[in-house]
């Protein structure tokens, strides 16, 4: 078989500017030689897959007739993963008998993951045949988050749910509309919905997940991720666990095994042993928080030995900004002033500094220096929360670990780490509405006019404080109750009907959020549903199609399918369907505008279908993809239907260098930047920053480097921001190069003799956060998270393996077991985010196979809480276990073989929230008091004072450093920002839509800084969508 | 000639279980059973903790333990090296489980069939990979025909070195490990705690009494191993004190990035000399925090269950076979040797005690099986190497010969004198097959080869030393309601005397003070003899099965006289003693099965 295509590729390598891609990495994403899947032979006359040729019609032996060779007839369509944001291919092997799935596997032909799959692929068989999963649309009946439900139809929650939204928008009231995703495992389409509606109503997790992190690669360069080219390092940098988790866990944990194995040396970041860290050369067991501390450390001793590339610092460092701004007093700002502050700037984070902060020892700490110094440009490193999610000034992490790639020239290059936005395609759908021309401060409050996404996880606290309130609130595959910090505020909130008119929750599976909705729409799994999305797993671009398989294998039988409902269980829709249905009956005439972008690109007043939208962006939208179908004498849709996914370049390297012309009509150079007209729109909308323009209007191509024109960075100074203008001018010149915060859990916070950092985040291999606790074969796997807690830790604390701990947080605890390891660095514990699901009843509210059965009491107030009943002033809350997961009679014979009893403990109920003033992140890490448990205390109890929780919501409301900013902006134009509204919404004064929020105090810190680099006043059409 | 086999890169492996799912989904394996999964092993004192990995599963072996105890050929070895099973012909009888040293096996709960990986030999077949090997995401899992050079597998093992699980076991495995652990791949290394550090660990299974075997391999009581070379840098960080900065507000040594402006320290033009650092300067590192803290020891982190297969069954099973044998065995040789005169009433209730226990015996063995109604598969399809086949046509053809034995004697052909030497014709054969029934399952434990405490030919000896104990203490009962003359009273306690000598000296020399051959074997009789099986051994075996019924057939015998008055007593010894082989064989089954082999 071949899954080789190379008429679909674009080697990317010849525009490259070669005069510094001194590598001697050879530039490829390395297949490896003997796996069929990627072109070699692991065992000769042996295949992986069936040919792709063979895929309508194959036959397998049953497995469970054998050694009698029973036969079955299987039609093999590709899809996408729904679990983890790594959208790994599938391919669905559908029995063309019976039309059931008979199981998944990997898809070749998916570039990303190139076949293979972690322990969820497999297991999105147990999701699509749950038989806890919603089937069928329910209405709430009694009061919300009583429990009561009764089956609806879809056409009943449409009309509901339009005519709402028609009104809101009829009483010019948009952002009485909220879209509120987890993870979105598509580009675009529902940012469209709602550009298309004229809200300003997306509303994402990021800030609770990636955005610290996104924030300090974006104020570097204007992409907000890095993608990092393990398969071709020398030396991995992984402050993260991308192994066994983390962004494109299984495409990059493929890479840096193909790294690993041709030599490359791997360095883990991270207070617990993750089996990442557990892979490693290096494991730097660090203090949470204390990162930035040995990454300029490394930095230091980069800097000082002249281990740098002075090159690639000089072209394309904004050092002259730095010496304008900071160093004003130097007559001559040359490079060489640069590196001598510098060396002034980290001369004192010495390798012995950054042991005693991090525990780190210093001699550990020179070596890994040295290996980063070894790497030349082939240093691919990584930043996945971690402390970046953790705590406050955590986006200073992955700042301070992109200055690595910076001083080592690893960036663009073989082996090192590029821009997420070079190796990511969103092809241009259709036709685009326009931006929402209103501003939405209950996502976007004026607190945070640097927050890089969301301030999602406020919401509750916006709502009970008066700042607005919502007539139609969407969550779809979210589940903020049980993901969010101080679920229980959430709760209280969502109780509110005044403040939260109808809640809709699109959702497969019964979550803790959905028992507080109004509907509960059930919507596709990964083999149920039309997506397209690209990710940034290696360098290069592709795209892959998520299809309805069960849909697709009918079709190629011949029949004829309009609804993906007709061939899904019950009757469990696709999204793509119900947004185009909703948004036709939000405005059935066309009156209001928005029908037209619903409508069919060649039929113009008949409904867009699927077809249409994918098949116009297959068509027109991505390079290569019809001459690959024509070859093959298929549609490019029916090409994107028989394999699922199509790369469109390789190799992408140094799009930084490539040369901009700096002459020729309409072209001038204006203070080392090259403008000139606007380009042709590109048929790639991944998310860039928009770029400058200058007074005449014309858009900057690039800057001049060295005398050449070069592409450069999507940054207000075009080149990588080392200094950044932009958090000095909005209050942050403290914080405006590579630095080092006090964070919520630095180690003079700690001091109790029972006092503890505590990471709360991490992941486990084979689970998905709330997503996969429906697939039985993964809960089988893990089903606890109990504390780590180090032996020498736990002997002064006097507990043993298994004995339970109460944890306190700042606004209740949590009782949970302890697990005592030598995997974890004293004085700090950890516990598994990913258990602790719970069901107020008895068999409903969430999947039987992971959750415990609660009972959720409002307590008495406590002395020092505001007396409860008063509005908004919190209660008190206990939640009890009162039992286990436990076998259950169903139409799966599994679910009577339950074996544990386990469901873990759900600790996010009892953090407050931290909003980080600067990147808006939510700082996960908590100081927690640990003790054995009381003889009161049973396991899984959780006490929650949400008086409290209002009270330390507002002492980190007092840490931002409100907007406007300067020229009375929301928010700088340049950072990216998702559903990006008008300029005029950008502005304070001219934007009418301004909300409620209560009147920000502006503080002056800014006043000293120099002004921003000008910027476009009408921002590129790039929305953002993808986390 | 092919032969496909295993080799699983622990070098590349990053236990994310995906072959664990690609698996249960290829081949339909429910809830709670596995053919292949992943261990972890947690080693090391902070910071130099590792995790070590380990992907399990069926061996393939070149010479499958498996293969030669299945009755029924449902194990079977295929010419390319694999090795297969037909579900179809599977009794349930458990015996290829135990006879795994690799924990491979396991009884499928919706068939109640043995069941393991296949190598997927429905996809091979057709040309296509295993479906664990297509979902490896790091190509950690390789398959192919080692004889063929041009397989990947062939090359690495031709290019790297490569170890197998339990190489002593001398089952030739085929699946090749590079850069495993030996703790992870030695089942004896870590300890198992009350779980997991992410899942449940279900008791009842091989791996409930690990904590008490590395307390006892580390000769202290604790159950926690000294830590070893404990680095003491990076265990603990300078105390701090002083007032916290505020929160997210610059921290660092003394220098923070600075613009002109307010701050005095930032005065423009003073130049780059470096600020000292002495408010961060690095304290100097704590102590230990207790110099006599003890390290828990290598630890399993996550591993799945496995239970133990046999049970109260099994051990009741081989203590009937003992009446069955040794209540014939006792009287026929009494009456065949001309020790004592046996009455023909004496017997027929001898027979029928014997016939009832074989009879027993069989149910046992039939109740045990998973599919009992497969049960006639053994006679019909029997697998001849199969101990298990071969004991039941022993059954069958004792509970035969006795039968036709009882028959005559019942019918009198006892009575006349050419009937009397026909039924010593038959009853030598009878006799012969007795003793096999008593001994037939040492050879069957040891094709255990998973329980190395079964492997040791005092098995044998202990088997005829409580079939001698069992049938006297069967029959003793009925020669006293029967009032039989007392020289067959004397021979069934000089049976009690002999069965209980032999049996002293088979349990102490052959088990308690033995010096077994291998480490599964030393824990299992750490387990019975010093653990928690203990009671069973000293007290069931050691002295209710041999020291009681020797003192008291030494009383009986030098006390003739005492007559009736001491018959109570020699009834009391011998139900003591029965009960307490029961209790003995109980231990027995339980322990061998009671140490983890995976």
């Amino acid at each position: 078989m071949t899954t080789d295509r190379t008429n679909g590729r674009r080697p990317a390598t010849d525009r490259q500017a070669t005069d510094r891609q001194a590598t001697d990495r050879q530039a490829t994403d390395r297949r490896a030689a003997d796996h069929p899947a990627n072109g070699g032979a692991m065992q000769p006359g042996f295949d992986a897959f069936p040919p792709p040729e063979r895929w309508y019609h194959w036959t397998e032996l049953d497995p469970k007739a054998w050694p009698r060779r029973e036969e079955h007839d299987y039609t093999l369509v590709p899809t996408t993963c729904f679990n983890c944001e790594s959208a790994c291919g599938l391919l669905a092997y559908v029995d063309t008998a019976s039309g059931e799935i008979r199981k998944f596997e990997g898809n070749p032909a998916h570039p990303g993951s190139r076949g293979r799959n972690c322990a969820k692929g497999p297991a999105t068989l147990n999701q699509a045949e749950d038989p806890e999963r919603i089937l069928y649309p329910m209405r709430r009946v009694g009061a919300r988050g009583g429990g009561g439900w009764e089956r609806c139809t879809w056409d009943d929650a449409l009309d509901d749910l339009a005519g709402r939204i028609r009104a809101a928008l009829a009483r010019r009231e948009p952002n009485k509309v909220m879209y509120h995703v987890g993870r979105p495992g598509e580009d675009g389409f529902t940012e469209r919905v709602l550009a298309a509606w004229g809200v300003d109503g997306h509303n994402s997790h990021t800030n609770i997940c990636s955005s610290g992190g996104r924030a300090g690669y974006a104020f570097w360069m204007g992409y907000d991720r890095p993608s990092p080219d393990y398969a071709n390092a020398k030396v991995i940098f992984l402050i993260s666990a991308h192994l066994e988790s983390g962004h494109y866990f299984n495409p990059h944990a493929q890479r840096i095994v193909d790294g690993r194995r041709n030599g490359a040396k791997l360095i883990v970041v991270d207070p617990r042993l993750s089996n990442t860290a557990a892979q490693a050369d290096e494991w730097l067991a660090a203090w949470p928080g204390s990162e930035p501390a040995i990454l300029l450390s490394i930095a230091r001793h980069l800097i000082v030995t002249g281990r740098f590339d002075r090159t690639f610092v000089e072209r394309w460092v904004n050092w002259a900004d730095y010496l304008g701004a900071v160093r004003p007093d130097l007559e001559t700002p040359t490079f060489e002033a640069f590196v001598a502050e510098l060396e002034r700037l980290y001369g004192g984070y010495t390798f012995e500094y950054a042991e005693a902060e991090s525990g780190v020892p210093a001699a550990q700490l020179e070596r890994v220096a040295e290996l980063v110094g070894g790497a030349g440009t082939a240093l691919a490193a990584h930043n996945w929360r971690a402390s970046s999610a953790g705590v406050i000034g955590g986006w200073q992490t992955a700042r301070c670990l992109f200055f690595l790639n910076v001083l080592t020239g690893s960036i663009g290059t073989p082996g090192g780490t590029s821009p997420n936005g070079w190796d990511k395609f969103v092809p241009r759908p259709p036709y685009m509405p326009p931006h929402p021309g209103t501003w939405n401060e209950l996502t976007w409050p004026r607190e945070y006019p640097l927050a890089f996404f969301e301030m999602s996880f406020l919401l509750p606290h916006f709502l009970l404080e008066g700042r607005g309130s919502l007539d139609v609130y969407f969550t779809r595959v979210y589940n903020p109750v049980w993901t969010n910090p101080d679920g229980l505020t959430w709760v209280e909130a969502l109780r509110r009907e005044d403040l939260v008119g109808r809640h809709a929750a699109l959702t497969p599976v019964w979550n803790e959020t959905a028992w507080y909705a109004d509907y509960v729409l059930p919507v596709g799994l990964g083999g149920e549903r039309h997506d397209l999305h690209s990710y940034e797993t290696h360098a290069g671009t592709w795209i892959g199609f998520r299809q309805p398989v069960t849909r697709v294998a009918a079709e190629r039988a011949g029949r004829v399918v309009t609804d993906s409902r007709e061939t899904n269980p019950g009757e469990v829709w696709e999204e793509n369907e119900f947004w185009i249905e909703l948004s036709w009956r939000i405005d059935p005439d066309g009156s209001l505008g928005i029908r037209r972008w619903f409508e069919a690109p060649d039929r113009p007043g008949e409904k867009l279908t699927v077809d249409d939208y994918y098949g116009w962006i297959f068509e027109h939208s991505v390079p290569g993809l019809p001459e690959a179908a024509a070859a093959e004498g298929l549609t490019p849709l029916a090409y994107m239907r028989r394999y699922g996914a199509f790369e469109i370049e390789q190799d992408v390297y140094g799009r930084h260098d490539e040369a901009v012309q700096a002459t020729g009509p309409g072209v001038v150079v204006d203070d080392g930047a090259i403008y000139g007209p606007a380009p042709a729109p590109s048929p790639n909308i991944v998310p860039t920053p928009p770029a400058p323009r200058d007074a005449e209007g014309r858009v900057r191509h690039g800057v001049v480097v060295d005398g050449e024109g070069r592409r450069g960075f999507p940054t207000p100074s075009g080149r990588l921001e080392f200094y950044s203008p932009t958090l000095a001018a909005w209050g942050w010149p403290d914080l405006a190069v590579p630095a080092y915060a006090s964070s919520q859990v630095a180690r003079e916070r700690m001091t109790g003799p029972n006092d503890f950092a505590l990471v709360p985040t991490f992941r486990l291999p084979v689970l998905i956060h709330t997503r996969s606790a429906n697939a039985k074969w993964l809960t089988e796997i893990a089903h606890g998270n109990p504390v780590w807690i180090n032996p020498d830790d736990a002997a002064r604390v006097g507990v043993a393996s298994g004995d339970l701990v109460r944890v306190e947080t700042d606004i209740g605890h949590y009782v949970n077991r302890a697990w005592v390891t030598d995997g974890i660095r004293p004085g700090v514990v950890a516990c598994s985010h990913h258990m602790g699901r719970w069901r107020l009843g008895a068999d409903a509210g969430t999947d039987r196979w992971a959750s415990a059965r609660v009972e959720l009491r409002e307590l008495p107030a406590a002395g020092a809480v505001t007396p409860a009943g008063e509005e908004g002033a919190g209660r008190r809350w206990r939640m009890r276990r009162l039992e286990g997961v436990r076998p259950f009679q169903s139409a799966d014979p599994d679910s009577s073989r339950i074996w544990w009893r386990d469901a873990g403990v759900h600790q996010n109920l009892t953090f407050p929230v931290h909003p980080d003033p600067v990147s808006g992140a939510h700082a996960w890490h908590q100081r927690v008091t640990v003790r054995p448990a009381a003889p009161e205390d049973r396991e899984g109890d959780i006490v929650v004072d949400t008086g409290r929780s209002r009270e330390i919501y507002r002492e980190w409301l007092a840490l931002a450093r409100p907007g406007p900013g300067p020229a009375g902006l929301r928010r700088p134009e340049w950072l990216l920002r998702p559903l990006r509204p008008t300029a005029d919404a950008y502005r304070i004064a001219e934007s009418p839509d301004a909300a409620t929020g209560p009147p920000a105090t502006v503080t002056a810190t800014a006043a000293t800084a120099s002004p921003p680099t000008p910027l476009a006043r009408r921002p590129q059409n790039g929305h953002r969508h993808d986390r | 000639m092919t032969t496909f086999a295993w080799v699983i890169d622990q070098t590349s492996c990053i236990g994310c279980h995906a072959c664990t799912t690609a698996c249960k989904s290829e081949n339909e394996v429910p809830l709670g059973v596995n053919r292949t999964w992943v261990k972890y092993v947690e080693r090391g004192a902070f910071p130099e903790t590792r995790r070590d990995i380990a992907v399990l599963r069926c061996n393939h072996c070149a010479d499958a333990p498996c293969v030669k105890v299945c009755p029924t050929t449902a194990m079977f070895k295929r010419a390319d090296g694999i090795v297969d099973f037909d579900t179809s012909r599977c009794i349930g009888c458990k015996a290829c489980i135990q006879a795994c040293p690799y924990d491979a096996i396991y009884i499928d709960p919706e068939e109640h069939v043995a069941e393991k990986c296949n190598f997927c030999s429905h996809r091979v077949d057709r040309g296509l990979l295993p479906a664990c090997v297509v979902v490896c995401p790091t190509e950690s899992l390789v398959f192919g025909d080692i004889e063929n050079p041009a397989s990947r597998a062939a090359q690495i093992l031709a290019s790297r070195p490569t170890t197998v699980r339990r190489p002593e076991q001398g089952t030739r495995p085929q699946a090749f490990y590079v850069g495993a652990s030996a703790v992870a791949l030695d089942p004896l290394a870590p300890a198992h705690g009350d779980r997991y550090m992410w899942a449940d660990r279900r008791t009842g299974g091989a791996k409930d009494y690990t904590a008490e075997l590395a307390a006892s391999q580390a000769g202290g009581g604790s159950g926690r191993t000294p830590s070893v070379g404990r680095s003491l840098v990076g265990t603990a960080l300078p105390v701090v004190t002083g007032a916290p900065a505020a929160l997210g507000a610059p921290r660092g040594p003394g220098i923070s990035p600075t613009l002109p402006g307010p701050d005095p320290l930032m005065a423009a033009g003073t130049g780059a000399a470096p600020v000292p650092v002495d408010a961060a300067a690095p304290a100097p590192w704590q102590g230990p925090v207790d110099p006599d803290l003890v390290r828990p020891g290598t630890r399993v982190a996550y591993d799945v269950f496995h239970p133990r297969p046999w049970g109260w069954k099994v051990a009741l099973y081989l203590w009937t076979k003992g009446i069955g044998a040794g209540a014939f065995g006792l009287i026929f040789l009494a009456a065949a040797l001309g020790l004592a005169p046996v009455d023909q009433i004496t017997r027929v209730v001898a027979a029928t005690i014997a016939l009832a226990g074989v009879g027993l015996t069989t149910l046992l063995l039939v109740a045990d099986l998973k599919r009992p109604e497969r049960f006639l598969s053994i006679l019909y399809r029997p697998q001849r190497r199969s101990w298990l086949a071969i004991g039941a046509f022993i059954l069958v053809g004792y509970s035969g010969l006795l039968g036709l034995w009882w028959l005559g004697t019942l019918v009198g052909v006892g009575e006349a004198g050419v009937g009397e030497a026909a039924l010593t014709a038959l009853g030598w054969p009878a006799f012969g097959l007795a003793v096999m029934t008593a001994v037939y399952s040492m050879f069957l434990l040891r094709q255990c080869e998973a329980r190395d405490l079964w492997q040791r030919p005092v098995v044998g000896v202990v088997l005829v030393a409580q079939a001698t104990i069992l049938g006297a203490a069967s029959v003793i009962p009925a020669l006293l309601v029967l009032d039989a003359p007392a020289a067959l009273v004397d021979v069934a306690a000089a049976a009690l005397l002999a069965g209980g000598g032999l049996n002293l000296a088979a349990l102490l020399a052959g088990e308690a003070f033995a010096d077994h051959p291998t480490a599964n074997a030393r824990a299992a009789a750490q387990l019975l003899v010093r653990g928690p099986f203990a009671g069973a051994f000293w007290l069931g075996g050691v002295t209710l099965g041999g020291i009681l019924p020797v003192l008291a057939g030494i009383a009986w015998l030098a006390a003739a006289a005492a007559g009736a008055a001491a018959a109570p007593i020699l009834l009391a010894t011998g139900l003591a003693a029965a009960l307490g082989l029961l209790w003995y064989e109980l231990g027995f089954i339980t322990a061998g099965q009671a140490v983890p082999i995976s």
